[in-house]
């Protein structure tokens, strides 16, 4: 078994050095590359995650920095490894002799599955932190929309601001008015199939069941702007259309609105 | 293999053949008549620099202008003649609705209630009204924009239903006095399109408190379509 | 058994003809016709008040005639009449015609029992559905690449989307369990044939069967649910849904069918000294993945029964104001949904494993811990569903349970690229094309298992749920990856399969536009999806159209590989190059048998005296005569 011809390898020297040379060079590879790629994505992340205006958007964008952050080493593990492997151990068409019979001793495997399982118990631990801080009820001074999902439209109404005849009805087709700074939750329902209320940069997604209501959680919008909710279940024909307008307002303006409607206007 | 002239040309061949095959899929896609139904156009009648009408009809079967359906379609209830819309630029635009059908109860009450017409009411056989009672709709004339629209528009209007005792004509089996329905709206700029539906449950499909919202109600052409502003 | 030789005569053309799929079609198309027939007019007539439910009755039953239709006019029950009726078992010639003895190319368009014909009749159905769902995938690239529903309109294009998604996934399924393990996996165990090889023919012919049914949902307008297929939008809606469940239906039994068949071969006929430590590595792939399969999609099939019961029979099951729940089809669908990509993947894996040995002439790095990874996403696959049901409402309690084994499966698979890399580590690597998409393989499915890890955590998938995140997520696992490996698989076996082997350099550039083309599309669908663009989109909104039009350019890359790949099996058809018995010096079972390989692949049963992948170490001493060790000498 001739190892002359793979290139790179010292004429004389035994199989065990060559091996640790190798292993040096891609560890060495490794390294660097995951810190040049680590650097990357920190200056870059600011222009590829979502838009959010409220603290449960910031803890998810939070999750996807961190995450890659971790991810990257393990990418570039398996990718060094790989790509150093064909261009280092190819060779010159059919092959006239065997590769080195390797197998992962006892401390690889170990090794190889105590840090898997640490990665995993770290991310397990994170999302589990994250999972209990989102399930928080619903406070007094929470606001509560009761969102309808109909082929394809949305419609909304706030049961806890009463005018004559019963809750204010959001008047305007494709337009959700909501006050800055105030908690809200939406109380989700649909009249027909299924659908998907999502409101991206506030952080909300539940799905709208016919014959049942469910809840997002209740989050904080701490930016005056416009923002959107799009159906994300496919729900038939005009499923691409069906979206609304979400402004974020001031509690001036959104007490002055509520109160046009003939609705009692929030504290 | 020898990576001779021919061998190339056939690597070319292969690739003008293949996006051929797939202009192909294309155009065949597009045009079968069962997947995307597309009606002829529908443009409102200009009245004047600013201002046009359309006038519509809705019906509780498609005998009257889709002739040419089969079983189950020739029984769907339908808007005629068209509800693909085309309605001129920075107008306004008068609607008027002869309504044929009968009532079906909204099952969203949103629904009842007039929006973005002139004056915020509707005509019903000449009488005002800014809501109606939502157990006598009969269908929803309903524009609404596409995300990130140039020109948010919204209009929604619920066309009362002719009541279930009014008397019919022998022949045809229609009421003899459909409800009039008009109002107007003002369209924005050329060059957007919006998204013509009907919001009151009246086609088929499903049980109980969910049916009524599929087969015309999910088929462009009958309850479903869209409306574009262009200069005319 | 009468040990009696029978000779039986060459058959003339109408004996060809009848039974033959011709038979078959012409059969099923006249039952089809007169069940429907039937229907329509006895049983529900279509008035005004049977609208809801008359044509799908109408329907469903015309596909029950053309699939009962069908096998009879295929001859599938004939072998059950004889059994039934006759008196003798059929003797080893006949068994033999029954195999394709003399028939030549035509024993491929009939009930032939051959594995390597049910090997080759897959692959050539799998490469056609495969074919018509990228055509699909480039018309859905064709309709996002602008703002607007400008090429289709919406519910044209939601039923490109949906026929795309279920002509993939069937594909998918299929691709390397339905050629290879029909074809080599019994020759790698060292096998006459299946333990089945009727029903063998049986789940191939279901498999054809079901693309007349599939391709019906054209002329009956389509289905708007996606391939999800998600009551109550599926109760709801016109007769192409119908054609989508009858096509499930006979998916599911296919494969069910197809499974049973497997396992059964693998663990019954292996032969003599294979034993489950020396099983090559592919074949644990299979057999894991099909018993995925046998346990998970019942209840797809399931599902899509209660479907077609609330569509033509009027219950509710999906109905919430009747008393049924759209929960329950989610719940129905998924537990089906997630074991249903790890029987996309680990054939896949498991080839990507086998070729890595092979071209790097070197031992697997760890056998048993490929096979503890594979066996270990095998188990954890069952329990990890709740995940597509986040922000379903349904499952709120469960949320934490689903993250916590959902986020654990990502320990097997780095088992699984510890193996694969560290097999190609200072190995002889010879970068042919299979190994190429091997390479593909593993640098794609890095980036979709890690970010199917930003989706199994619940804070992250409250944002990217149901958006292109996703989208571009299982395009990199299941594309990037899992069809990267069958592409290994088909150009690593072509040469024992067809006798001649594929251009390396039509092979490389198909490999490099593939790739190229793919990484581009999905990465900006991935911003795409971080950005807030939902799925589905008929219509892609104004604010998306930039990654939207550099995914579409991307796209004629993909396309153009296509055709290359058709282009380069064409020519290698017609006048490639004889391939080699041995062609890549592999030590599998496979290779030690002739090109093109006899009709009961063996002259004697072969004894296996040691593993596949024993590479660099001493040969084994000779064994018994005339059956040659699993090691074979080199090419």
């Amino acid at each position: 078994m001739s190892e002359a011809t793979i290139p790179g390898s010292a004429g004389g020297a035994s199989p065990a050095r060559r091996e640790s040379h190798h292993l040096r060079r891609a560890v060495i590879l490794w390294v660097v590359l995951s810190i040049v790629g680590i650097a990357v994505w920190l200056l870059v992340d600011q222009f590829v995650l979502p838009t959010t205006v409220t603290d449960t958007g910031e803890f998810a964008n939070t999750t996807l920095v961190v995450f890659t952050t971790l991810a990257i080493p393990v990418a570039m593990f398996v990718w060094v490894f790989l790509i150093y492997s064909l261009s280092v151990f190819k060779t010159r068409g059919r092959p006239t002799g065997d590769g080195v019979p390797l197998q992962p001793g006892t401390g690889v495997q170990v090794g190889w599955l105590g840090i898997t399982s640490l990665l995993c118990l770290f991310l397990l631990i994170w999302g589990m932190v994250g999972l209990y801080q989102e399930t928080n009820a619903a406070s007094s001074d929470t606001l509560i929309v009761n969102v309808t999902a109909q082929q394809w439209l949305w419609t909304f109404e706030y049961p806890g601001l009463e005018k004559p005849g019963g809750p204010v009805v959001a008047n305007q087709g494709q337009q959700l008015n909501l006050p800055v700074n105030v908690p809200v939750q939406f109380v989700v329902t649909s009249k027909d199939v299924l659908h998907g209320f999502s409101i991206q940069a506030l952080a909300v997604r539940v799905d709208a069941n016919p014959g049942e209501t469910t809840t997002t959680q209740v989050v904080t919008p701490k930016q005056i702007g416009q923002y959107k909710v799009v159906c994300v279940e496919l729900c038939g024909l005009y499923h691409t259309y069906m979206w609304t307008s979400v402004n974020v307002m001031s509690k001036a303006d959104f007490n002055a609105w509520v109160t046009s409607l003939g609705g009692n206007p929030i504290p | 293999m020898k990576h001779s002239f021919g061998f190339v040309f056939g690597i070319v061949a292969s690739l003008i053949l293949g996006f051929g095959l797939l202009a192909g899929v294309w155009l065949g896609l597009s045009s079968a008549k069962d997947l995307g139904y597309k009606p002829a156009v529908l443009q409102a009648t200009k009245t004047g620099p600013n201002s046009a009408t359309l006038d519509l009809s809705t019906w509780p079967d498609s005998r009257v202008c889709h002739q040419d359906d089969q079983e189950p379609q020739i029984d769907w209830v339908t808007y005629c003649p068209s509800t693909i819309f085309e309605v001129p630029a920075n107008s306004t635009v008068t609607v008027t609705i002869k309504n044929y059908d009968s009532q079906t109860p909204l099952h969203n009450d949103y629904f009842d209630q007039v929006q973005g017409t002139v004056g915020g009411i509707e005509m019903v056989n000449g009488k005002p009204f800014s809501q109606v009672d939502a157990s006598t709709v009969s269908h929803t004339f309903t524009i609404q924009s596409q995300p990130g629209s140039a020109f948010p528009l919204f209009v929604s209007v619920p066309v009362v239903g002719v009541a279930d005792d009014a008397p019919t004509d022998p022949n045809t089996g229609y009421p003899t006095t459909p409800n009039v329905i008009s109002f107007q709206f003002v369209t924005g700029p050329a060059g957007v399109v919006y998204i013509f539906k009907c919001y009151d449950p009246c086609g088929n499909g499903l049980q109980g408190d969910q049916q009524g919202f599929a087969g015309p109600m999910a088929t462009i052409g009958y309850m479903a379509g869209t409306m574009t502003v262009t200069n005319y | 058994m009468s040990t009696i030789a029978t000779p039986v005569k060459r058959q003339n053309l109408l004996q060809l003809l009848f039974p033959s799929v011709v038979s078959g079609i012409i059969l099923g198309v006249i039952g089809a016709a007169v069940c429907a027939f039937i229907v329509a007019h006895v049983v529900t007539p279509p008035t005004p008040d049977t609208l809801d439910y008359a044509q799908d009755a109408t329907i469903v039953a015309a596909y029950l005639g053309w699939t009962i239709f069908f096998f009879i006019g295929i001859g599938a029950f004939n072998g059950v009449w004889k059994w039934g009726f006759g008196r003798r078992d059929e003797t080893h010639a006949e068994e033999l015609q029954l195999a394709g003895k003399d028939q030549g190319l035509w024993r491929y368009f009939r009930y032939t029992t051959d594995h390597k014909v049910v090997g080759m009749q897959y692959l050539a159905t799998v490469l056609l559905t495969f074919f018509l769902g990228s055509m699909g995938a480039f018309m859905i690239r064709l309709q996002q690449s602008q703002p607007g529903a400008l090429f289709f309109t919406t519910s044209t294009y939601n039923t490109i989307v949906g026929m795309h998604g279920i002509l993939m996934i069937i594909s998918t399924i299929v691709m390397v369990s339905g050629p290879f393990g029909n074809f080599i996996l019994p020759i790698m165990i060292g096998a006459r044939d299946m333990a089945f090889p009727r029903l063998n023919a049986l789940s191939y012919w279901l498999f054809f069967s079901l693309i007349p049914v599939f391709l019906s949902a054209l002329f009956l307008g389509g289905f708007p649910t996606g391939w999800t297929g998600y009551a109550p939008l599926a109760d709801q809606t016109g007769p192409g849904m119908d054609a989508y469940a009858f096509t499930i239906m006979l998916f599911a039994l296919s494969t069910a069918i197809a499974a049973l068949n497997i396992v059964t071969t693998v663990i019954t006929l292996r032969t003599k000294g294979m034993t489950w430590g020396r099983l090559p590595i592919f074949v644990w792939g299979v057999v894991l993945s099909v018993l995925l399969g046998l346990t998970a999609f019942p209840a797809f099939f399931v599902s899509e029964i209660m479907v077609m019961m609330d569509r033509v029979f009027q219950t509710s099951f999906f109905i919430s104001s009747l008393g049924g729940s759209n929960w329950v089809y989610e719940h129905l669908f998924w537990f089906m949904g997630h074991p249903e990509v790890y029987v996309i993947a680990l054939p896949s894996l498991a080839v990507a494993a086998e070729l890595a040995s092979v071209f790097a002439r070197k031992p697997m790095y760890g056998y048993r811990l490929m096979v503890s990874g594979l066996i270990g996403i095998s188990v954890l696959s069952f329990i990890v569903w709740g995940h597509h049901l986040f922000t379903s409402g349904s499952t709120t309690a469960l949320d934490g349970p689903f993250m916590l084994d959902t986020e654990l499966i990502s320990i097997p698979t780095g088992v699984v690229f510890l193996v694969i890399v560290g097999t190609l580590w200072r190995g002889r690597i010879w970068v042919t094309v299979p190994l190429l998409f091997i390479v593909g393989l593993l640098v794609n499915f890095v980036i979709g298992g890690i970010t199917g890890i930003y989706l199994a955590d619940v804070p992250t998938d409250e944002i990217l749920h149901g958006g292109m995140f996703v989208t571009a997520h299982f395009h990199f696992t299941l594309v990037g990856s899992m069809v990267f490996g069958f592409m290994a698989a088909f150009y690593y076996w072509f040469p024992k399969m067809l006798g001649k082997k594929l251009d390396p350099f039509l092979g490389k550039l198909h490999f490099w536009l593939f790739e190229i083309g793919f990484v581009g599309t999905f990465m900006a669908l991935f911003y795409a999806g971080l950005k807030g663009e939902a799925r589905w989109q008929a219509s892609v909104p104004v604010e998306f159209a930039t990654p939207n039009l550099i995914a579409s350019l991307f796209a004629i890359l993909i396309a153009a590989s296509v055709f290359v790949f058709i282009y380069n099996v064409v020519i290698t058809l017609v006048r490639g190059e004889r391939a080699q018995a041995n062609e890549w010096g592999a030590k599998t079972l496979e290779w030690a048998v002739p090109t093109p390989v006899p009709l009961e692949n063996f002259e004697e049963l072969p004894v296996v005296t040691s593993g596949a992948y024993d590479y660099g170490e001493p040969e084994p001493e000779e064994a018994a005569v005339g059956a040659p060790a699993q090691a074979q000498a080199e090419g």
